[in-house]
């Protein structure tokens, strides 16, 4: 293309003015800490094929992003009632900007839900220590413009032995269609012995077209166990850049769902560290393609300490001209001994032009260890076709239930029934013959 | 019913059929016995309608009608039932809910209505009786993680909801203790009636201590290389397959 390649600093004029108007600019820490991650974003510029981690996504179509912020939008509380969750405390985000009156939290003893926005306001040093819990050095150009923006976003503490039964849903609304940045900054921080199911869903209208930058970092303290479901259904044309950073402390329990629908172009950074013994991580993800979509993941799990285990299967469909990345590295410490590691990603395509890349790593540096990885890429079993046409079913209906018969083993690991249930309904109703399928599974 | 002629099937390039001839009638239980790789289920599978085998002459009438030209759902709807010799896993699809589409599609092609939920659960649970499958495998994916026996048992299950007009069992009796063989064969008895016929392809004799056949056929190297009544199994098994290979050796040299 002749388009020349944006630069970063092509953005600064309007970043610097987008950071003026961002609530708590005149508390000095905050100010700092802005202008340091929009330096960083300068220096680093954005990453291009060369960058490897950025090596399948083409960077240039986010960089014509414009460099504003989106605005608070007004919504109806019908347009979002699809993606409520039943039984769940609900936080509403519209455009990254938290709405009371759209969200509903009960008094749940031993939850304390916030929003930064209004934590900046009213408890400036507190959040200061209490995000300093949980900091890190932005890795690329996106993941420091996300610092430098940060606006908005929940945070969400779990005291110490509090066994949440009621699970927090945070719903993410896109609707911005002037191609603006949506920064969101999510902490979860899960106190000692505590258990809790948290869902975070981004969905966006049909016609909104911007980034959204969303980082989610959680604490994981000793003996703790968190469901994290994390559902992204933003519309075909927007960008979704997401970073989930995870520390687990020792005998914690992690369970990540990261199940990724829209975008145009969407990427899912996730860096987990088992930092404590006997620490325990499963991740069951999901990702679904079609038409131009671009969707990538990108996967570290840190084995940092011995005893500790981790159980990774990731499922994609790639179907029209689409692709998908997958990239998983197990990192395996020198002291970690007696680490178990398992990663499994395994993909369909459904068309000639669709494409996967996939590259699971491992990098052991202890010698006492059970990893094990791989990948696959198939199309549909041919003897699994025949047999269910044998039995009456025709061809056409026979891959398609097959494709959702392949999804719904991830799916089904979804311990969240009013979320399995949405979840599954929505991939369904994206396949073709949808009702034929639902009668089926 | 169905009517095969100078039947000849290869696969990739390899002939492997070579020339088979089969009348079945309505009623009629034919056994089709043979050495391993003689072509057995190549014959049923292409029956059923499997792609990949090229047919290179010959013909397959069933019912009036050409029956390589039928997809192999269509053969379904036409009656055509395969019991596999090795049934698939099929992860996420129900057992049950499988078979009412199966059944539904089938009624639709005969202009029937569907059926009714309670009507179909009553069949079911007749059926399952029958094969003496426990219904807790109605509920299940299909076939996942069932025993072998257990898959077996589910494919004549599946053939008593389909009542099919034309049933070819490939090697459904392999693999199975002599409980779950009397199961299998008691359930195959009481689906013998005069409209229906079935192909048993069998390894073993011992299937047919239990169900008797009208005709035998001894297939190997492709070929029917004889037919007769039951006693020709009985003579197969005191035999076994040996008398075989100096005949198709000696075709084999002719050709
Ligand atoms: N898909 C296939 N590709 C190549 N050869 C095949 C295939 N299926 C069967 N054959 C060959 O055809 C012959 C007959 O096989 P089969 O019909 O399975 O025999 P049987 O069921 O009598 O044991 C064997 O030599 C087998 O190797
Ligand atoms: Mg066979």
């Amino acid at each position: 293309m002749s388009a020349a390649l944006n630069q970063t600093s092509d953005w600064h004029p309007q970043l610097a003015t987008a950071l003026d108007t961002l609530p708590g600019n005149n508390i000095g820490w905050l100010a700092q800490r802005r202008d340091k991650a929009l330096n960083q974003f300068l220096e680093l510029g954005f990453p291009t094929r060369k960058t490897e981690a950025w090596k399948y996504v083409a960077t240039h179509s986010i960089a014509q992003i414009t460099p504003v912020l989106s605005q608070n939008a007004i919504i109806d509380s019908a347009q979002i009632a699809q993606w409520r969750l039943d039984g769940c405390d609900e936080l509403v985000f519209v455009d990254g900007i938290y709405h009371q009156s759209l969200s509903s939290v009960t008094d749940n003893a031993g939850l304390e839900i916030k929003n930064l926005a209004e934590l900046l306001k009213n408890s400036p040093d507190e959040t200061k220590a209490l995000l300093s819990q949980l900091d890190h050095k932005a890795h690329d150009a996106f993941d420091a413009l996300n610092q430098a923006l940060l606006r908005d976003g929940a945070v969400i503490t779990i005291a110490d032995d509090a066994l949440i039964e009621r699970p927090l849903h945070c719903l993410f609304v896109s609707t911005n269609t002037s191609k603006a940045i949506t920064p969101i900054n999510n902490w979860i921080f899960a106190g000692k012995n505590s258990q809790c199911s948290i869902v975070e869903t981004y969905i966006g209208d049909d016609e909104s077209n911007s980034l959204t930058s969303a980082r989610t970092n959680i604490k994981l303290a000793a003996n703790s166990e968190l469901n994290h479901y994390r559902c992204q259904r933003e519309s075909k044309q927007a960008y979704h850049l997401a970073e989930l950073q995870v520390e687990l402390a020792r005998d914690s329990r992690y369970n990540a769902y990261p199940i990724a629908l829209g975008g145009a172009i969407a990427r899912v950074n996730v860096q987990i560290t088992l930092a404590g013994q006997n620490a325990e991580c499963t991740v069951n993800g999901l990702y679904l393609t079609k038409d131009k979509q671009v969707s990538d993941h990108h996967i570290k799990m840190h084995h940092a300490v011995p005893h500790c285990n981790s159980n990774q299967l990731f499922k994609g469909v790639m179907d029209g001209a689409s692709r998908a990345i997958f990239n998983g590295l197990i990192l395996v410490d020198k002291d970690a001994q007696k680490t178990q590691a398992d990663l499994s990603n395994r993909n369909l395509l459904l068309s000639k032009l669709a494409d996967i890349n996939t590259k699971p790593e491992l990098e052991i540096y202890a010698d006492d260890v059970k990893c094990s990885h791989g990948a696959t890429i198939g199309q549909l079993d041919e003897k699994s076709i025949f047999y269910l046409q044998s039995r009456g079913i025709s061809r056409e209906q026979a891959e398609h239930l097959l494709t959702y018969a392949f999804i719904n083993d991830v799916v089904n690991r979804i311990k969240l029934a009013s979320l399995r249930q949405k979840i599954a309904s929505l991939i369904i109703g994206q396949l073709p013959d949808s009702e034929f399928i639902s009668e089926l599974v | 019913m169905l009517s095969i002629k100078d039947l000849h099937v290869s696969i990739d390039g390899k002939p492997i059929l070579k020339g088979i001839n089969l009348e079945v009638k309505a009623g009629e239980v034919h056994a089709i016995m043979g050495p391993n790789g003689s072509g057995k289920s190549t014959l049923s599978q292409l029956l059923a309608g499997r792609s990949g085998y090229t047919v290179d002459s010959g013909s397959v009438t069933y019912k009036d009608q050409d029956l390589l030209e039928l997809a192999p759902e269509e053969r379904s709807w036409e009656g055509v039932f395969l019991a596999f010799q090795y049934p698939v896993e099929i992860p996420g699809v129900n057992n049950t809910y499988l078979l009412r589409a199966g059944l539904n599609a089938i009624r639709k092609h005969r202009g029937e209505a569907e059926i009714n939920a309670v009507d179909f659960l009553k069949l079911v649970r007749e059926k399952a009786k029958l094969v003496e499958l426990d219904e807790s495998f109605l509920s299940r994916s299909v076939n996942q993680g069932f025993s072998g026996g257990e898959k077996k048992r589910n494919e004549i299950f599946q053939m008593a909801v389909l009542e099919p007009a034309l049933a070819i069992l490939d090697e459904t009796d392999s693999g199975l203790d002599i409980d779950a063989l009397r199961i299998v064969a008691e359930g195959i008895n009481k689906l013998r009636n005069e409209d229906r016929a079935f192909i048993l392809i069998t390894h073993y004799q011992r299937l047919l201590d239990y169900i008797e056949p009208d005709f035998v056929h001894v297939l190997a190297d492709g070929q029917i290389q004889r037919s007769g009544d039951k006693s020709l199994a009985l003579e197969l098994e005191r035999e076994g397959y040996s008398w075989l290979d100096s005949d198709t050796g000696s075709e084999t040299d002719a050709a």
